[in-house]
């Protein structure tokens, strides 16, 4: 039935009748089984479907649930109205991390345009086509022509790996040492990496928070500068640890020191406070930096030819868009003994929509 | 209160008489026409702004007309919860039409590309723009540079346009301007323009028609073109590949140092949110 049964039929409710106690005992059968909607706060167990067509049915209330589950059947559709033109979210944020293996990643120069310089056999060559042999790692390795124009390289990270809508939490780049170096770098000439945006006509750059790209908002630490709250700095090049630093609490003119470079922290959270005083500034290690932490030793550089990451770790602020926006990697403290892998990023997302 | 008890049970309906719990007063009259005040009119609608949590278990519910979430309202899936939103019908999310999501635009660097220039590749990277630059090999111009970049689309939409994004290296006006076009390849390797008309030569290229050596260079900054294409194009990356391809400036008077950055596809009439 698609309703209760009536009672009895219209033409026998006569006037002055008077009904007998089936009437009453249906009537009383019929309001127990219908839904109280103004009060709510029970369940239903019906032995069939309650099918609601015609009109349909609105819900206006943020909390209505799918407890058991729905499923869309015989034309029926979800469509997402134009009222607010949004998507499926999700209830908590999901997280997701997206890995590009370089091994198919197109050569790219910075800073040489010459043919040569571009084609692939003189570039950054896929690991086997230097070893002439199988298995070996699949990676970028670079040679000494190549790196004689500098070191570094500049790599476009194709859209399909980029999740659009997305705060991204940390990019890692995975690497290796293929032989056994003389020496450990200076820090800044270790391994790094720095992420940027470039819009369609390479006018424009996203600042992705925090931003160490040239005129991000990250710059080195300076001596004697006055630092608004939430700054972000990293250390001069000797004392590079491998993190970057937010400053999380200024005081008067939060004014660094003009003689003495704070202590850098090595733990995430740890604090240092700088020209204490008046005008300190406490900074709080909020971040790895995109570049291999500084070795002790040529062994621990080597590291016995096996893989390491390098982090950046990003401040949650930043929502990717790779409709708009073209994501670059500028790889830097390259060597001939250096072969990267891949780059992974992890996403943070809490809306299903088109990537 | 919530769901409705029975008044009487039914060993208190005897046949020939009338309980006198019905007559005495009027209590049973009274919460029937309560209870039936506060029960769902089925057949003709209404709007209920329930107390409480209203729970449908059981055989469950189907709604078979139009069911809307409105007024801010919400369906939540319950965090962990194992229940699923199962699409039947091999059907997907919808998007309404005039939805902000049903169109959008998808970048693909030209750093992406190939140099299809033949024998002598001239095509390098331009870290500047993160493009393509022709490079004048040894400080002489080699003509037939030529390029090709698959671009990034959107499955099930509606391809209008493509603007390609690019830098002229100087001030001159090359007897031949570049040629810009977009096609899809088929599996077998068949190319099929995807413009028809306004074309300056077959094949579906279109080229730039700057009236002079200003305007041709602007200044050295970045110019951007559109490319319309025919309507009615719907991808379909289970069969085609989409390509935008240029072949740069030549002739007289040509030169190096043409930068192409980008390709900034346009795709209308997404219906629904099918994986891509």
């Amino acid at each position: 039935v698609s309703h209760g049964d009536f009672v009895r039929p219209s033409h026998q409710w006569a006037g002055e009748m008077v009904p007998g106690q089936a009437d009453y005992q249906r009537l009383d059968v019929a309001q127990w089984k219908s839904v109280n909607v103004t009060d709510g706060n029970a369940t239903y167990t019906p032995t069939g479907p309650v099918i609601i067509g015609g009109a349909g049915m609105s819900l206006t209330n943020a909390s209505s649930r799918l407890q058991g589950g729905a499923q869309t059947a015989l034309g029926g559709r979800v469509i997402l109205g134009t009222g607010d033109n949004g998507f499926p979210v999700l209830s908590s944020i999901r997280t997701r991390t997206i890995t590009w293996r370089l091994f198919d990643a197109p050569g790219m120069l910075f800073g040489d345009q010459s043919p040569n310089s571009m084609r692939d056999e003189n570039y950054a060559l896929p690991s086997y086509a230097l070893q002439g042999q199988a298995p070996v790692p699949l990676g970028l390795a670079f040679s000494a022509a190549f790196l004689a124009g500098g070191g570094v390289t500049q790599l476009s990270i194709p859209r399909r790996y980029i999740h659009t809508g997305a705060s991204i939490s940390s990019i890692s780049m995975q690497l290796r040492l293929t032989s056994r170096p003389t020496s450990v770098p200076a820090p800044n000439a270790l391994p790094n990496f720095i992420l940027t945006a470039f819009n369609a006509g390479a006018t424009a750059l996203q600042t992705i928070n925090p931003d160490r790209y040239v005129g991000g908002n990250m710059g080195v630490w300076q001596l004697n500068h006055s630092y608004p709250l939430n700054s972000y700095v990293s250390p001069t090049n000797p004392n590079l640890n491998g993190y970057w630093f937010k400053a999380t609490s200024i005081s008067g003119t939060g004014t660094s020191s003009n003689t003495t470079e704070p202590v850098w922290p090595n733990i995430i959270n740890n604090t240092v406070t700088d020209n204490p005083g008046a005008n300190q500034i406490v900074w709080t290690c909020a971040g790895r930096i995109g570049m291999l932490f500084p070795p002790s030793s040529v062994d621990t550089f080597y590291n016995g030819g096996q893989p390491q990451t390098v982090t950046f770790d990003f401040d949650g602020t930043n929502t990717l868009d790779a409709t708009a926006w073209k994501y670059v990697l500028l790889i830097g403290g390259l060597q001939p003994y250096i072969m990267i892998h891949s780059i992974s990023m992890l996403f943070v997302y809490s809306v299903l929509s088109f990537e | 209160m919530t769901a409705f008890a029975r008044l009487l049970a039914d060993n208190q309906y005897v046949n020939g008489s009338i309980p006198p719990t019905i007559w005495a007063n009027g209590v049973w009259f009274q919460t029937l026409d309560t209870n039936q005040s506060k029960a769902w009119n089925g057949d003709v609608g209404g709007t209920w702004t329930s107390a409480a949590t209203l729970t449908m278990a059981g055989a469950g519910m189907w709604c078979c007309g139009p069911w809307q979430i409105s007024g801010g309202g919400q369906l939540i899936n319950p965090s962990s919860s194992g229940v699923r939103l199962t699409h039947g019908d091999n059907d997907y999310i919808v998007l309404q039409a005039g939805h902000a999501g049903a169109t959008r635009t998808l970048e693909t660097s030209f750093s992406l590309g190939r140099d299809i220039s033949g024998s002598t590749a001239r095509m390098v990277y331009s870290n500047t723009y993160d493009g393509l630059i022709n490079y004048q090999i040894g400080g002489t111009f080699v003509s037939g540079a030529r390029l090709a970049l698959p671009i990034d689309v959107h499955n099930g939409a509606t391809f209008s346009q493509v603007v390609f994004w690019f830098v002229i290296g100087s001030s001159h006006l090359p007897q031949s301007q570049p040629f810009f076009r977009v096609v899809k390849v088929d599996g077998s390797g068949n190319v099929t323009p995807l413009k028809s008309t306004g074309l300056t030569q077959a094949g579906g290229w279109v080229q730039l028609a700057a009236a002079n050596a200003g305007a041709y260079f602007a200044g050295g900054v970045a110019q951007s073109f559109t490319y319309t294409l025919d309507g009615g194009v719907v991808v379909d990356t289970s069969a085609f590949s989409y390509f935008a391809e240029i072949v740069d400036e030549d002739g007289t008077s040509a030169a190096g140092g043409n930068v192409y950055i980008t390709a900034v596809a346009t795709m209308t009439s997404i219906p629904d949110m099918r994986p891509q």
